[in-house]
Order: C-alpha cells, then structure tokens, then sequence
C-alpha cells in the first residue's frame, strides 16, 4: 500500500467526475498471545492497512475498498468501482462529506500513556504461562483453562477530502481475558473475566483470572429454577449485553427505515425516571474514546436518556441533513471495508447511589441474571421482545444464594426499560470492538419472565 | 498470486530459525454487496482484500501473522521477523514446492465480474417488490444481495503447493410486518459455491413470500408458552440445532484440549440411534463447499455420527497433529487474518423415514417449529440456546395458533438422545458460522426431527394443555 496512490486519489477526483471525494484509510498493528497447559496456543503478529474511497457522483454516493494499492492500475480500478456504485445508488437522502468550517474544532481526548507495547511479546507469554500454573495451583477445581489471552493493537485513522477534511487519529487498546473449566463429578462450569489495562500489569491479569475462577467455582452446583415471575436483577455483564444488542433503536438510520420503535419517540418518557444513558466521547481512558467519527465530524457528549426522556437519536451526515439537525458525530464505519452507518462512541447506563449489595436487599427474593446468551438471536430488536438462555443466582433474603443455569428469561426490552426500579454504582465496562464500548451498572429491572423446570 | 520461487523463499525465510511446519496462505477476494431497503438500492459496495497468512508451528505452538505488504523485500523480511519470535536457532534445509492437482468438481459460469451489476439489481429489485407486496401488514422490506471472488494459494514446509478459486453468492430477504403495533420480523435466504446461476431455476417467490409470510405471521402470533415440552423442527434451517448442540463440541480444537463434552466418546451411543450426521464439504457447489480446505487438504465427506454412534470429529492438520489424526479436510478461516482451524462446512442429518405430518398427529400437545433463527454454544459444558423464528402450537395432534418468540435450551448430550423421529424431508440452509478463525459460509440442514422434551422459554408462561 502506498499513501502516495492515495493522495493522487483526491488529485484525481474531478478527473473521474467525483464532484466531492474523501480517502479514508486505516493502518495498525496488532499482538494477540493466549497460554493453554503451558504452552503457546496461539500467537498472532499483525499489520494491516486498508482504504476506501467515498465519492460524489452525478448527486449519487459510491463506496469501494481495497488492501492492495501498488499501481496506477490498482487506483484506476479503485476510483472506477467507485464511481460505477454511484451510479447504481438509489437512496432518495442526498448525499453529503464532511466540509469543516472556519470554526470547527476537535475535542482533546485525554488518555493515560500506555506502556504496554514495550514489554517484549515472549515476557507476555510467559507471564500467562505462569499466570495459568499459579491460578491452577490456587483452585483445584480448575481442570483447565480454555481461555487465557492477552491481545494489544494500535491503530491509525486517517481521513482526508477535497472540502478541505484533513485529520488524523491514533489509538491503542490492550486487554485479558480469562476462563477457566471448573469440573466437580460430572459438573463442567466455564466463566469469563476480561480487563481493559494502559499498562501491562501482572497485578491486573491476576486478578481478572482471579475473578473468573472465583465466578466459574461459584457456578458449581447450579439448577434450574421453577418457571415463573421473577423479581429480577441484572448484573452490569448480563445488562451490558441486552443494552449492547438493542443500540440500533437509537440510530436516526433505523427510525427512518421505520426498524426502531424509538420512531417519533423524541422529548418523550421511553424509560422509568431512575434510568439515564450517556454517550461520552471524551472520557479519559474511555475505551472508544475518539475527537471525531469516520466522517470527520467532531464528538459531542451527550445525554442520550435524560431521567426516562429520550433527548436525540445517534445522527450521521446523512441523517442529520434528513431531519434537518446538526449530526451529532456518530457516523462510523466498522472499518474501510464498510460504508458509513450510526455508532455510540463510550455509551453506559449512568450509575446510581445505591450499592449492587443494596440493590439486592431491596429486592429480597428473586433472581441475579449474570450471562445472556443467544443475543444475535433470542431478541428482536424491533420489537424488542427477548427470551433469552440466562444464568446467574437466586436471591435469597436480600443476599446472593444458589446458582441458576438452564433458564430463559423473556420480556419486552422497551417495558423492560420503563420497569427499572434502580440503577447501582457498580458501573462497568464490558463490551469493546470497533468503534463503540458499552457499560452498565448492576439494574433492578422488576419482575422478568422466568422459564426453567 | 505469488510465483513458486518466491513462495519458496518465504519458507525458507520462515525456516531460517527452525520449526516443524510452516504454512503460507495467500488470498485475493473480490467482493461485491449490495443493500436494497423499501425497494431502493441504499448500499452498493464492492471491494479487494488482499493479504498473506504465515503460520510457523514448533512442537505444539503455533504463530501466526500476516500482511498485506506484497513486496517481496517485505515479505522476507516479515517471515524473518516471526521466525524469530518463534525462537531457536536451527535452520531447517530449503523447501522444494510441488503442485498438487485434483480434479474439479465445482464448476462456474456466471462469475461475478463478468454479470452485469443491473441483472443482479433486478434479481434483488423484483424479490423486494414480491415481498413489499405479499400483504398490506408489511411495512419494510431489506433484502441483501452478495458475491465474491476469492482466489487462495497454499504452500507448505512438506512441499504442497495447491490453489482454489471459490466463487460465491447469497441473497437473504428480510421483512418487517407490523400488527396493531407490534412489529416482528421475518427472512430467508438462499446461497451457494456459485456463480449467478445459482438464481436461474429459482422461483422467486420460494425466497421473497417465505421472508414476508412469516413476519405476517409472527405479527399476529401471541407469545409462545413457557416449559418443557415435545418440540417438531422442520427441514432446513433447523439443522442449526445440530451445528450448536453438537457440531461444535466434535471441533478438533476443542477435542485437542480435552474442553469439549465429546472428549472420550468415539465409538460411544451420544445420539439416538436415528441420528446419523454428517459434514460434507465435497457437496457440489454447497455454499459450505471448496476443492481443498484452507489448509490445502482436500475436503472429505466425513460421517461424525452413524446410528447415534460418535464416528469421527472435524479434524485441521495442526489439532490434527496433536491428537494423532490426519486431517479430513476441515481446516477453514474466513481470510488470510486468520489461522485455519477445525471447523464445520455443509453439516446436517441425515433423512430419515419418518412423514412430518405423522410426526404432528402423533404429538398431543407440544411446539412445531417450523423456522429456526440463530444459536450459540459452549462447547465446554454443552449448554446451547437457540431461537424459533416461526413456531406454531401443537395441540390433539393438529397443528394451532401461532407462537412468537420461543427460545429453545439444553445440552447436545440431552437433546440429541431426545430425537425419536427423523422425517425424509431431508433440506439445507445457508449460515455464517462465526468462530476463533472468523465468520465462514456454512450449510446446516437436517430433515423435519421430533425431539421428545426440550425447555422452550416464551413469555407466556406455563399455559395449561
């Protein structure tokens, strides 16, 4: 790949008849190393790069990538691919790049330096070598651990265009993940832990692994419930994944299509009083943390759901002219190989005052999903009815009591939503890719839909 | 595609610290994807990926890394760089490549860049407008049009040189229905190891009418019951159920580490006698299909499962090596980003005898699912979900109302001991099957399979027969 073919790109645009062009690439370099019995299963070294071209063309936009960009030819056929998508574009929304004005500036994105990339790949793998001994020697029960990973990437955005765009955006992100097999008898249980880290922090590693052994061995001598109305609590993971499966409602692309059922819901109560779910970019070590989206428009913060009230949706350039509002900075691609769709930056549920413990005392008997599973399928995100395989624990008088596994949990996310009777402070993290992150605190969701025995 | 000589002086390169095994895996794709929404063209995308997979393997380790870099400098110098981390430091001679040739069975006419973009607009067009048209409830249409082109390369330490051209092609119908505000969805789609032609003898309406009727359907269901119940699922996609429960677990990888529930059962009763499963990736252009793995071998059909006894497990060369198995063909990855591991590719069970419409008059009370959705497994405790996207009650033997939003759980070692009918309507279904070497093209299928009790989880509760 040669950056000199991508800057003749712009060049060459009005050559091809591109009213408008912008050239946006991505390059990074990525380590991945996971440890099974002692030695390397797998050791992964990666740099890649790759660019897309996005143009204007008789009031059409066209699309077209490519990771081999060597010769004149390579770029004619790149620039030709992406003129004859424009002519096949049908869409009714005008097509629209990012001009930043004299007065557009970019947010600072404040970031604690990582260390990690210099300690030398062969010390990481043996840390989890020993990682793995010590965890094993510390709980009997694990007969083995099938997963035991540490992964760190680094990545380069850049996106230019002949409106005058030009930005560049670095990141790194490095995280382990844990999960040991716990065997009792006949009983398998297998849990996981995973932790975001600046540095690379053995002290870290420990204690996800720690973690994750601690949870797997709790799981040991989980039932099935009967089926029934549970009072229900979701554990930051298990409402992080339900939250994270439901993020196309808030698209301004998917109320449009008529596939969000947030449609003509703005300025209106969509959750109880106690929920409110913030979108920020600019969150110190925010995992997805980023000044502007794959349109070069800057981030904004934003409260989402203020108090119940939904506010906005996530706008890209496209929608935002649709509607006639401002974008509001969401217009990512997943990569260069994607057009441009709708994505929260850093997006959580924001956290209440009362601890998880006390969130379970107020609830006295009932349930605490931990895991979902089957989110890609058990949910309709349209109209937000689930019936999903859960597990987690009962609640018995306020405390944590016995696990639970083979059951499903159905409801309706939106009457989910106006059913939250709290939010804990136990706010976390625990969905990163691409260009979003998404958290929640532990939630007291009231009574949920219970089918075991 | 790089030439044999420089082939030659990567391995080399990658030698030149020592090692049992290298592998190079070259890939260049062409790939084209269009995004018909409300009967418009919003999406048209197309695209080339082009890249190196290096894969060094010393006793029971394997390192991997890849490149898009194609110059030759670079690459030297890239399987240089890796087999230094790989360590040691006793070079291995020079490798001599031989090609290795077979016979084609998976023939292409209408290739991808040589159709023009309108005749495939029109085919996704027409299938919009059917379906858009199918009942006034349906207020959305999404139907997805993809083709790609990938040529690979693979050579080895042992001397194998062979190539593949896999052409392939799927359409998948997506509708929205909505009834008195309630909005369900419904698709359906078609792929294949294909070129254009794959469309030629279809009847559109098979594809389009199926995706609406039922979103129509599933609008105007009520909740699906709660409990364990008799559960009938159909032909086709329902092979899914098969791929969670039990495909994955008989995974090579898994197997190699002793974490799979199959661990220790060759040779052992883990199904019905009824159940006999099988993974052919010879089927002829099946969207699951290819001459040769990703890793060179030539795809088998394999029987895993014959009479409800564990045959045999989806085997790649490196979990291969370690278990003291040749491989069968399953080494699979979705790119050159990818190390190739055991993976599925057209999965299913076998017909049976069995009528579906016996098999619904003999359940008094139970669940027809007559359209699965997706699933997810752990092979470690086997614990699988899975979800139903058009089901209908079962009551006194005849089929009811329809039920929305059932989800189907267990265990691969229950369920499969459960199946006491297998139907002789034997079909396919086309599915991306995502795992630790990417999102790959898999076919699932099976006939229609009764299972004699599963907990099925619905938001209605446990309703009395």
């Amino acid at each position: 790949m040669k950056t000199f073919w991508m800057e003749e790109a712009l060049r060459r645009a009005s050559d091809y008849g591109f009213e408008a062009l912008e050239v946006y690439s991505e390059s990074g370099s990525h380590f991945s190393v996971k440890v099974f019995e002692g030695e390397i299963d797998t050791f992964n070294l990666a740099s890649s790069v790759g660019v897309s071209v996005r143009g204007i063309h008789g009031g059409k936009m066209g699309y077209a990538f490519t990771e081999i960009l060597e010769t004149e030819a390579d770029l004619e056929t790149l620039l030709k691919s992406c003129r004859d998508n424009a002519a096949l574009n049908e869409s009714e929304l005008e097509p629209v790049l990012y001009r930043p004005s004299a007065n557009t500036s970019y947010p600072v994105v404040e970031k604690t330096a990582s260390t990690f990339f210099d300690v030398e790949p062969a010390e990481k793998t043996q840390a989890l070598i020993e990682l793995e001994a010590e965890i094993m020697a510390q709980f009997p029960l694990i007969s083995k651990v099938s997963y035991n990973l540490y992964s760190e990437g680094r990545g380069r955005v850049a996106i230019r265009n002949t409106l005058g765009l030009d930005l560049e955006h670095e990141s790194d992100l490095a995280y382990s993940v844990f999960a040991p097999i716990v065997r009792q008898g006949e009983e398998t249980r297998n849990e996981h832990k995973f932790a975001l880290m600046r540095h690379f922090d053995r002290d870290l590693l420990r204690s996800v692994a720690v973690e994750a052994a601690e949870a797997s061995v709790a799981m040991l001598g989980a039932a099935s419930v009967e089926s029934g109305e549970y009072r229900t609590a979701l554990r930051y993971d298990a409402a992080v994944s339900l939250f994270e499966a439901m993020v196309s409602i808030f698209s301004a692309e998917a109320v449009e299509k008529g596939l969000s059922a947030l449609k003509g819901k703005l300025g209106e109560q969509i959750a109880s009083n106690c929920l409110s779910i913030i979108e920020n970019p600019h969150l110190k070590d925010g995992p997805a943390s980023a000044p502007f989206d794959s349109e070069g428009v800057p981030t904004q913060l934003k409260r989402v759901v203020d108090q119940g009230v939904l506010t906005t949706y996530f706008h890209n350039l496209r929608t935002a002219a649709k509607s006639g509002v401002p974008p509001t900075g969401n217009g990512f691609r997943g990569s260069y190989k994607s057009s441009v769709g709708i994505a929260p930056t850093n997006f959580y549920i924001e956290p209440g005052q009362v601890s998880a413990d006390g969130l379970l005392n107020d609830i006295g008997d009932g349930l605490l999903i931990t895991a979902f599973d089957g989110l890609h399928a058990g949910l309709n995100a349209i109209s937000g009815d689930f019936s999903l395989s859960a597990r987690g624990f009962r609640i018995e008088g306020g405390r944590i009591g016995a696990p639970v596994t083979q059951i499903t949990a159905a409801g309706n996310f939106f009457e989910l939503l106006k059913g939250i009777r709290a939010a804990a402070d136990d706010l976390k993290f625990e969905s990163v890719g691409g260009n979003s992150a998404f958290g929640a605190p532990t939630l007291d969701v009231g009574v949920l839909s219970i089918s075991g025995s | 595609m790089l030439q044999q000589t420089l082939l030659e002086r990567i391995l080399e390169a990658a030698l030149s610290r020592g090692g049992e095994f290298v592998e190079i895996f070259v890939e260049d794709k062409n790939r084209t994807h269009f995004e018909m929404i409300g009967g418009k063209l919003e999406n048209a995308l197309g695209g080339r990926e082009y890249g190196l997979g290096l894969r060094i393997v010393k006793g029971i380790n394997s390192f991997y890394a890849y490149t898009s870099d194609t110059e030759e400098a670079a690459l030297i110098q890239f399987a240089k760089s890796l087999s230094a981390m790989a360590g040691q430091n006793n070079p291995i001679a020079a490798v001599k490549l031989s090609q290795r040739a077979y016979e084609p069975r998976h023939h292409f006419r209408a290739l991808p860049g040589t159709v023009d973009a309108k005749v495939k607009l029109q085919w996704i067009r027409d299938l919009s407008s059917r379906a858009a048209a199918y009942d006034p409830m349906i207020r959305q249409t999404v139907v997805t049009y993809m083709d790609e082109d990938q040529s690979v390369q693979i050579a080895n330490s042992e001397g194998l040189l062979t190539q593949d051209r896999r052409v392939r092609t799927r359409t998948s119908v997506n509708c929205v229905a909505e009834h008195e505000g309630e909005m369900q969805s419904g698709g359906h789609n078609l792929g294949g190891l294909s070129g254009f032609e794959l469309y030629k003898d279809v009847n559109p309406d098979e594809l389009a009418l199926k995706a609406a009727q039922i979103a129509v359907t599933m609008a105007k269901a009520k909740h699906a019951p709660s409990g364990r119940l008799p559960v009938i699922i159909d032909n086709g996609f329902g092979g899914v159920i098969f791929h969670e429960a039990c495909g994955h677990g008989l995974e090579a990888a898994f197997i190699a580490k002793g974490t799979s529930v199959y661990n220790g059962k060759m040779g052992e009763q883990i199904a019905s006698e009824l159940v006999t499963a099988i993974d052919d990736g010879t089927l002829v252009n099946g969207w699951g299909s290819g001459h040769v793995d990703d890793e060179g071998t030539p795809t088998q059909r394999t029987v895993l499962i014959e009479n409800g006894i564990l045959k045999s497990y989806l085997v790649d060369r490196f979990n291969g090596k370690k278990l003291g198995l040749p491989s069968n063909g399953a080494g699979r990855r979705q790119s050159y980003k990818f190390a190739a591991t055991s993976r599925m590719s057209n999965t299913f069970i076998a017909t049976g005898t069995s009528k579906l419409e016996t098999m619904i008059s003999e359940t008094d009370y139970g669940l027809y699912a007559s359209s699965m959705g997706g699933g997810s497994v752990n092979p470690a405790t086997g614990e699988f979900n899975f979800s139903v996207n058009e089901a209908y009650m079962i009551r006194g033997g005849k089929l009811a109302e329809p039920v929305k939003g059932a989800t189907l759980i267990g265990t691969g070692s229950e369920i499969l001991k459960k199946i006491d009918r297998v139907g002789d309507n034997l079909a396919y279904g086309y599915g991306m099957c995502g795992s630790s070497s990417g999102s790959i093209p898999a076919i699932v299928g099976q006939p229609a399979i009764r299972v004699s009790e599963i907990t099925v989880g619905g938001r209605n509760g446990g309703e009395s027969k």
